[in-house]
This record gives structure tokens, C-alpha cells and sequence, in this order.
């Protein structure tokens, strides 16, 4: 069984290269074209628990980004996400896709090395029709920190090594109206929890974008909507969906919304704040498994009922960066604190150090749980 | 009578004058911009005491109320898209697969490092609607007569600076320099062009380089590599929803 897997994997990457090398022949011809992009980062991390052993690990991510274009309307998009542990290697997440398209080359205790196509569209576009097909990102959020109209892909903030995030298996159809109005359609089968069909309308108005979304999603029906605009010259965004149970157990309601300002000397404030139907108000020591959870649902995007975010950045000179973020969940009780400074070498380099601590209430001992270091060295092409 | 005469007289002689700086700012800027549209290709040069930066872009215009770029290197940046339209702004980052509509604030920010402020880049405030334009005298520049032009932002309109001076060719309505003041009336940078050539029919100069007078040894340089003006662009180069395919 084993081997007739291994052969099903290398015929799908034969498939793949098959694929790239034919791209690459068609692209002597004039209107195809071909690019690879990507990178290579060493991330060696520090994790510090209160209860249980402390961890090192280091990770080799390489990412290979690639776009063929045939024509003006035809293209397609193939991106591979290759990871190397050693160390206290830590839970892999698996391919939740219609097509497992994740394996693992070695799978050793304290040696791993794990690789995911997260992308792999096709896609045809012709002035006002958009239509793609296959694994791809569909970031439907305009808030900046949390973004409850992310049906497909709610983002997490604390994840800053998978920033892609995964691809669904769909397919999409876009539509550009007038006036910056475009009208989205999408379908994910699924072969668990039911399929998903959503559609989002989009419009511009008053200096505001403003976005509109109903979707049949697994259990529940989803009316939504969120915008992206500013008071004075402050940005003001906000995102907005409700949950409608159609086993008739519980409805949920998922808010956030933000406003960031710039001073002229570079600093940079944001807040938020995030309301979650289903989060708990009292302390509850499970709180840290879901934050740090890689699949976050819009449903449930904190722990906390009540969440609140201060984010403040400063570019120190041209290639440093520092930043701030403070996050609280109220009734919990847990406090997460991320220091970040980030050095942009030159042109292709950049290295960064990133601290996240965790503070959580355990039963009225509010105490450091987690204390995690990364350093970050990483080589764009 | 006489009084009111000469006041009037003031008043036209002010106005007829001012008139002209407007019509000579306004010929400078559509020499820029093109009457319809422009397209633009060129390498951005970010200059540190101990650091260098050097970058390559795309950008494409329509009238002063649509403009777009596109990030061509460095790569880790490459596919990074601005996008104006009249006053509001969008910025798609290709990592995260987002288009975020930028707040007005952040117009006084420096663009992606260089010496430039977003608003410059995407010129979001219009030099003939937001500024009171008057001629303030004459001078020879790389032997180029010149104009210079004293721009007062007007109240309310959304500007950074607190005036400008301009010095703009008589035979082709060159910027070739450019003074920019803070709200205190006290020089903060300078905007010299250089290396003037012919892009099709137009004379202009290849080469800007923004100087900010209280950072010693800070300079951000554009050179125009290409540049075509009064070509058909697609509408769509110019919508939130296109700007991830822009490339």
C-alpha cells in the first residue's frame, strides 16, 4: 500500500514537471512566458514552556513560486512549500484538499522533511470575466488584523512563517461591474463536511469599499459583510458575519473592525477589537491550543469573547523595522506579547528576530506559559 | 478713483501673473502625464551613509486621477502594486494575496523606503487644483531659462508641504528643479533632473534625484528607462480587482 502511494506521489510530480517542462518549451514561442520565484529561509526556534520540556527545533523552508503565461488570458500557477525540521519537530498539519498533495520524503522523531503544493490553478481572464480552477487563496478580508469574511482562509497573525497561507480546492468566477462593483462566485467541494458555495458583491462608495457575502458553508448558511474606508485620516475597516446553524443548534456571530493611523515620522498604530459569539468569558486553560491552532475557522477566530489588539511598528532607518504587537482576550485572561525587529541585508536578504509570549490566568495564577524565540535569515530568487 | 484704479490694477496685474503660473504648471505637468496617458518604466536608487537599495518598476497613468505600479525587482518584492484613483489608494501585496485600501495617513509615509512619500509617488494632490501658483522671478538653469514658481498649498487640500518652488524651462516646460519647504517655510529637501533626452517627440529629463537636506548622505535617484505617452491602456489596469495581474 505503502509503495502504490509512493509511485501515486511520484507520478504526480512527474505529472508536475512534465507540466513545467512543456511551459518551458512553449515559452520560445512569443506571448508565453514562464517564471520562477521563491525562497530560502533557516529558522532555528526557542520555545520555553511553564509545562512541559523546553523545545529547539531548526526549519529549512523553501518556497517555489511559478506562474505560466500563455497568451494574454491564460495562465497557470503551481507553488510548492518544502519544509526541513530537525530538532523538536513539531505537529505537521496535513492536506485538508480535495487532492492530498502533501508528503512526507523522511519522517524520522527529530528529522522531517515534509512537502505541500499549496497552489496549483489555471486560470483564464478576459477583460470584465475572471474563471479559475484548482487549489489557489481566496482572501476575501479588508479588515487588517482579523477577518471574519475569510470563509476560505481565515488568516492568523501569530502563523508569521506561513503568511501564503493553504490554497482550497475551488473553483472561482469573478465578475468586474462598473464602478469598482465586481460580483464573486465560489465553489469548494468537499469530500468530508458537505461543500461550500458562496458568492460576494463588491461596490465602492463614498470614499468606502464595502463587500457583501452569503454562502451555504458546511453546517451553516453565512450573511456577511465588511468595509474598508477611513475617519479623517485614520483607516476604518471592519468585518462582519453571521452564522446561521441549519441543524438549529447555534448561531454565531463573528465582528472586528480596526482603525490604523501613520504619523509622518514612520510610526505606525493599529487597534482592533474582535467580538466571537463562541468564546468563552472565563479562564479556561485550553485557550492556548486554539490560538495557536493552524486551521482558524472565521467562526471562531479567538479563544476569548472579547479580543482586543494594539499593533505599533516604526521603521527605524530604511532596512529596520521594529514592531509591537499586544493582544488581550478579555475573561480569559490571556495576554500575548510579539517584540519583532526585522533587517532588510540587501536586495535578496532579510533577517529577523521574533519573541511571542504568552500570559494566561490558570485557575487565578496569571503566569507566563509560553515563551518562543525565532530567529529568521531569509534568501528571496 | 485713483485709489481704486490702482488697486484694481494691482489686482489684474496679480491675477494675469498668477494666471500664467498656472498655465505654465499646468503645460509642465501634462508634458509629464501626457494629454491622455503615460507609461512608464524606470530604476529607483535608495542611497544610505551605509546602505543601497536599488529597484526596478512599471507604471501606468490616465489623466492626474489614475495611476498604477507594478514592483519588477527586487524580488522579494516583485508583483507589489499601488493604485490611485482619484483620492483613494489601494496596495496589493503578492505574498498574502491582498489588496488593502491604504488610509490617507499613510500618504506622508516614505514609499517602500526611498525619500519619496506615497503621496508623491502616486501624486494624489494636483499641483494646479492645491497649490496658489505665482511666478516669482527668473533664472538660468544648465543652460536652461527658467521660470521659478512659488506653490502655497491651499487650505484643506490634502499636501505635505507647506510651499514649493519650482524652477520649469520657457522652451519645453521641464521641471528641473524643485525646492520643497515644511509648514515652518524652511527647506527640507531638493528635487534636481538631469541627463534631458528625447522620449518620442518630448524632451525631458531622465534623471531625478531627491535630496533630504537633514539626513547627510540620503538620496533616493529615479532614472526613467522608458517612457510613452498618449498610448491606449486598458481600463482595468486601473481596478482593486485587477491589480494582482498587473506584471
Amino acid at each position: 500500500m505503502e509503495r502504490l502511494s509512493a509511485i501515486r506521489k511520484n507520478s504526480f510530480i512527474s505529472f508536475l514537471l512534465l507540466l513545467l517542462i512543456s511551459f518551458d518549451t512553449i515559452s520560445q514561442s512569443s506571448k508565453t512566458s514562464f517564471t520562477l520565484n521563491g525562497y530560502v529561509k533557516y529558522l532555528p526556534s526557542y520555545m520555553d514552556y511553564s509545562f512541559f520540556d523546553k523545545e529547539t527545533n531548526h526549519l529549512i523552508h523553501n518556497r517555489l513560486n511559478m506562474r505560466g503565461y500563455y497568451g494574454d488570458n491564460l495562465s497557470l500557477g503551481l507553488e510548492v512549500r518544502n519544509r526541513i525540521y530537525f530538532g523538536d519537530v513539531p505537529t505537521i498539519q496535513g492536506d485538508d484538499g480535495l487532492v492530498n498533495m502533501a508528503f512526507y520524503t523522511v519522517r524520522e522523531s527529530n528529522f522531517v522533511i515534509n512537502s505541500m503544493v499549496d497552489r496549483f490553478w489555471l486560470k483564464y481572464q478576459k477583460e470584465k470575466i475572471e474563471f479559475s480552477i484548482g487549489r489557489q487563496r481566496v482572501n476575501w478580508g479588508v479588515n487588517t488584523i482579523w477577518n471574519n469574511n475569510d470563509l476560505f482562509n481565515a488568516y492568523n497573525f501569530i502563523d508569521f512563517d506561513y503568511i501564503e497561507r493553504p490554497g482550497s480546492d475551488i473553483i472561482r468566477f469573478l465578475y468586474t461591474g462598473d464602478n469598482l462593483s465586481s460580483f464573486e462566485l465560489v465553489y469548494m467541494p468537499s469530500k468530508r463536511n458537505g461543500s461550500v458555495i458562496a458568492g460576494m458583491y463588491r461596490i465602492n462608495s463614498f470614499g468606502y469599499d464595502f463587500q457583501f457575502l452569503a454562502a451555504n458553508y458546511f453546517d451553516d448558511i453565512v450573511i456577511g459583510g465588511g468595509w474598508a474606508g477611513n475617519i479623517k485620516n485614520a483607516g476604518f475597516k471592519g468585518e462582519l458575519s453571521y452564522f446561521i446553524d441549519k441543524n438549529k443548534y447555534k448561531n454565531s456571530l463573528s465582528f472586528s473592525s480596526s482603525l490604523d493611523y501613520s504619523l509622518k515620522n514612520g510610526f505606525y498604530f493599529l487597534g482592533s477589537y474582535l467580538y466571537n459569539s463562541n468564546g468563552f468569558t472565563e479562564s479556561n486553560f485550553l485557550s492556548l491550543v486554539n490560538i495557536n491552532d493552524n486551521v482558524l475557522s472565521p467562526k471562531n477566530l479567538m479563544p476569548s469573547k472579547h479580543s482586543y489588539l494594539i499593533q505599533v511598528t516604526k521603521p527605524v532607518s530604511p532596512p529596520v523595522n521594529v514592531s509591537l504587537s499586544i493582544l488581550y482576550g478579555q475573561g480569559i485572561k490571556l495576554l500575548y506579547i510579539s517584540p519583532s525587529i526585522n533587517y532588510d541585508i540587501n536586495s535578496r536578504i532579510d533577517a529577523g528576530i521574533i519573541g511571542q509570549l504568552f500570559y494566561l490566568d490558570n485557575y487565578g495564577d496569571f503566569k507566563n506559559i509560553v515563551q518562543g524565540y525565532f530567529l529568521q535569515i531569509k534568501y528571496s530568487f | 478713483m485713483r485709489n481704486f484704479l490702482f488697486i484694481l490694477f494691482i489686482f489684474f496685474n496679480i491675477s494675469s501673473y498668477s494666471q500664467d503660473a498656472v498655465s505654465i504648471l499646468e503645460k509642465s505637468e501634462e508634458k509629464i502625464r501626457g494629454v491622455k496617458s503615460s507609461y512608464v518604466e524606470m530604476a529607483i536608487t535608495i542611497e544610505r551613509p551605509k546602505w543601497k537599495k536599488e529597484m526596478t518598476m512599471k507604471g501606468w497613468s490616465v489623466g492626474e486621477d489614475y495611476f498604477s505600479s507594478v514592483v519588477m525587482t527586487p524580488v522579494k518584492e516583485k508583483g507589489t502594486v499601488f493604485l490611485k484613483r482619484e483620492n483613494e489608494v489601494w496596495n496589493y501585496i503578492p505574498s498574502i494575496e491582498r489588496t488593502i485600501k491604504l488610509p490617507p495617513s499613510m500618504m506622508m509615509q516614505n514609499w517602500m523606503g526611498t525619500d519619496f512619500t506615497n503621496d508623491d509617488l502616486v501624486q494624489r494632490s494636483s499641483i494646479s487644483d492645491d497649490y496658489t501658483n505665482t511666478i516669482i522671478g527668473e533664472e538660468n538653469i544648465e543652460g536652461y531659462d527658467c521660470w521659478i514658481i512659488q506653490l502655497i498649498p491651499n487650505e484643506d487640500a490634502p499636501v505635505v508641504w507647506g510651499k514649493l518652488i519650482m524652477w520649469i524651462d520657457k522652451e519645453h516646460y521641464m521641471q528641473l528643479k524643485t525646492q520643497f519647504f515644511d509648514e515652518y517655510e524652511d527647506l527640507v529637501s531638493v528635487m534636481t533632473s538631469s541627463r534631458v533626452k528625447d522620449f518620442g517627440d518630448k524632451k525631458l529629463p531622465a534623471v531625478i534625484e531627491y535630496v533630504p537636506l537633514d539626513k547627510e548622505g540620503n538620496k533616493t535617484i529615479i532614472e526613467r528607462l522608458k517612457w510613452n505617452f498618449d498610448i491606449d491602456i486598458n481600463q482595468r489596469y486601473f481596478l482593486p480587482s485587477y491589480m494582482k495581474n498587473l506584471r
